[in-house]
């Protein structure tokens, strides 16, 4: 039995730039909403605990801020591995729960580059790999990369298993 | 080619549903109001009745309009009043066939046939909601191209005068099982399991109504009832014999009149005594199989399959049927799985779980004990003593899973089986396996443990797991699962 090859490919450095801008805009609007919602908590006389639960929300949301922004997005960075073959892609990413999967070329229907506006800031772009029935994302890639490796995918997954019912009905035709 | 419409009926089983949907304004105009005169009741009547009509005459033009023809092998389906639609299906993509007579479509010999495709958007499914049963068996027929191919040659072909090789087919196609009557008799028996319920239920009353006086608000019924020991045991026979005779009238109507068939091509399910049904599916299409028996099945020593397909329609119905039989005697299943489907091999389940991942399952949250727990004392704490005995039970159950759950990596094969009180047993090939995971948590990692995730091709995608198997097998798994590069065939 072969010994696999685990995945190598790292994901850029600017990932985690590009984790926390996103994350700081996310955290300003759900504290500028939790901070709404409680405005108008006090001022129209809602229930107690709502209001309790909105304190609640409002304390919890720099802790997330520091988690979600300054921890979260180094580790993200640094435990993203990815590798693609002739036969196989392969994501590891993770930090409390670590994923590997094993996707087959031949299962591969599309791949697509992605850039958003935060990651045109960057020049990264997302690699988004859609099979049959689930789609996979490798984030943050550069301009070079990104395009590299959508051009060995898709190159490699144009061949397409045969299934032993296609065979039959060639060669009954 | 020939384009031909449903039957007829069709309208009327449109129509009929029109009616079971609307059933509540029905009721509301027609029952509980029949003798309202006021403006707003005779208006709905009206508006409704107009509704009726009007659906009527759309449904009407929508069959007038509905017609479908098979062509260079595809079918052709042409529907649509003002945006025409025109799907063609080729014959090559249908995967299951099913067939559905109810009562009533047998005394016209109409069917209802449903081909589902392996296409992933929402309309794979053709239903063909009423047409000739004939004319049903005939499209069947030509799915499969080696055999529609000994007499079609390729030349298109119109339903006129069904070609029909009745001997031909016969002699292909092998019944495999049919329950004997003694299978059926065990099978009711597991229909009335539920029995064993009423004495819980009974006890469970009675606590109830030592608290919240439930008696008060049945105006003494249940005063009656108990009043005498004589009325009890009348009430309770008479209730086990209506409920026994319901049991075993509905189980021998359901799986009765069974038979699983088989051809070089396909698996036949053929069920029912007065509603008639009837699967098929192509034993390529079968992506895994899975062997469940519950603890009363365990004890009358049968078991049920489940193939698990590609596409698997509105949950309700199919998902029934693709199970082969739910009550196969277990001494049969493992052969006749063997000779139905000879691309799987079962065999023992051998590799057990390492030590560790004892310690692993002992330390996880249980979840469901603490959410229980919390509900108990808030709702019925005078009961918290419940929480102890389900903490055991949690506990022991666990150990009992631990040492009963093994998994196997055999040649092309993978099975995953839990034998506790209940059995599973999980088979598929590393080929119809189109995702393989492999995922860790903080604490897995400690113990040097992982958890192994197979994914197959069916709708809804079904995972299937083990949770805490050591490192060094999930890493076994991956490579067993590359090395399907070298049994694949590609273009």
């Amino acid at each position: 039995m072969d010994s696999i090859s685990e995945p190598e490919n790292t994901i850029s450095k600017d990932a985690i730039k590009v984790w926390r801008l996103s994350h700081i805009i996310e955290e300003s609007i759900g504290l500028l909403i939790v901070i709404g919602l409680l405005t108008a908590g006090i001022l129209f006389n809602w229930y107690q605990w709502v209001i309790i639960i909105l304190w609640i929300l409002a304390a919890l949301t720099p802790l997330s801020a520091i988690w979600s922004i300054l921890i979260r997005p180094i580790y993200l960075q640094k435990q993203w591995r990815f590798g693609v073959n002739e036969e196989f892609i392969q994501l590891k990413h993770g930090i409390f729960k670590q994923k590997h999967s094993i996707i087959p070329m031949t299962k591969v229907q599309f791949v697509e580059a992605e850039q958003g506006p935060l990651l045109r800031k960057y020049k990264l772009y997302t690699l988004n790999i859609g099979t049959m029935r689930s789609s996979h994302s490798i984030p943050a890639l550069s301009k070079r990369e990104a395009f590299a490796l959508r051009s060995k995918i898709a190159q490699h997954a144009k061949i397409k298993e045969v299934t032993n019912d296609d065979i039959k009905t060639n060669a009954s035709l | 080619m020939t384009l031909k419409r449903m039957h007829p009926f069709k309208i009327m089983y449109s129509f009929m549903k029109t009616l079971k949907n609307s059933l509540f304004i029905l009721i509301y105009l027609f029952v509980l109001n029949f003798n309202d005169d006021s403006t707003f009741i005779k208006f709905a009547k009206i508006a409704f009745l107009m509704f009726l009509v009007f659906r009527f005459i759309y449904l009407v033009i929508e069959w007038w309009n509905t017609k479908y023809g098979i062509k260079d092998r595809s079918i052709h389906f042409y529907q649509g009043l003002f945006k025409k639609k025109n799907r063609s299906i080729p014959l090559k993509q249908v995967q299951n066939i099913q067939f559905n007579s109810p009562f009533f479509y047998r005394m016209f010999h109409l069917t209802s046939l449903s081909l589902e495709t392996s296409s992933t958007n929402e309309e794979a499914t053709l239903k063909f909601e009423a047409i000739n049963k004939k004319e049903a068996e005939s499209i069947e027929h030509q799915l499969d191209p080696y055999k529609s191919n000994a007499y079609l040659s390729g030349e298109e072909y119109d339903f006129q005068e069904p070609i029909r090789s009745e001997r031909g087919r016969e002699s292909n196609r092998n019944v495999q099982f049919t329950p004997t009557r003694k299978d059926v008799l065990k099978a009711s028996f597991l229909s009335f399991s539920f029995l064993a319920l009423i004495p819980i239920l009974v006890s469970t009353y009675h606590e109830f109504n030592n608290v919240i006086h439930l008696d008060d608000n049945l105006d003494g019924i249940w005063a009656f009832l108990t009043s005498s020991w004589l009325i009890i045991g009348t009430a309770v026979t008479l209730f086990v014999i209506i409920a026994i005779t319901f049991g075993m009238i509905r189980t021998f109507l359901k799986y009765g009149k069974y038979e699983i068939a088989s051809d070089p091509e396909r698996i036949y399910i053929h069920s029912g005594l007065l509603n008639e049904r009837s699967f098929s599916i192509r034993k390529e299409d079968v992506q895994a199989i899975q062997m469940t028996q519950t603890f009363l099945k365990r004890i009358l020593g049968l078991a049920e399959v489940k193939l698990i397909s590609a596409e698997n329609i509105n949950a309700d119905s199919s998902e029934e049927i693709s199970t082969l039989y739910p009550f196969l005697p277990i001494k049969r299943t493992y052969s006749l799985i063997q000779e139905l489907l000879p691309d799987f091999q079962i065999s023992q389940t051998t590799d057990h779980l390492p030590g560790s991942a004892l310690f692993m399952r002992m330390l996880r949250i249980p979840w469901f004990w603490i959410i229980s727990t919390v509900l108990l004392l808030w709702l019925i704490p005078q009961w918290w003593y419940l929480s102890l005995i389900l903490l055991v039970i949690t506990y022991l159950l666990r150990i009992l899973h631990y040492r009963n759950t093994r998994y196997v990596m055999n040649k092309e094969f993978i099975q995953f089986e839990l034998n506790g009180l209940n059995r599973t047993l999980f088979i598929t090939n590393r080929q119809k396996i189109v995702e393989a995971e492999v995922e860790q948590t903080l604490l897995q990692k400690k113990f040097g443990l992982a958890t192994i995730r197979t994914i197959n091709r069916t709708k809804p995608i079904h995972h299937e797991e083990m949770k805490d198997v050591s490192v060094e097998t999930s890493k076994i798994f991956l490579s067993w699962y590359q090395n399907r590069k070298y049994e694949i065939q590609t273009e």
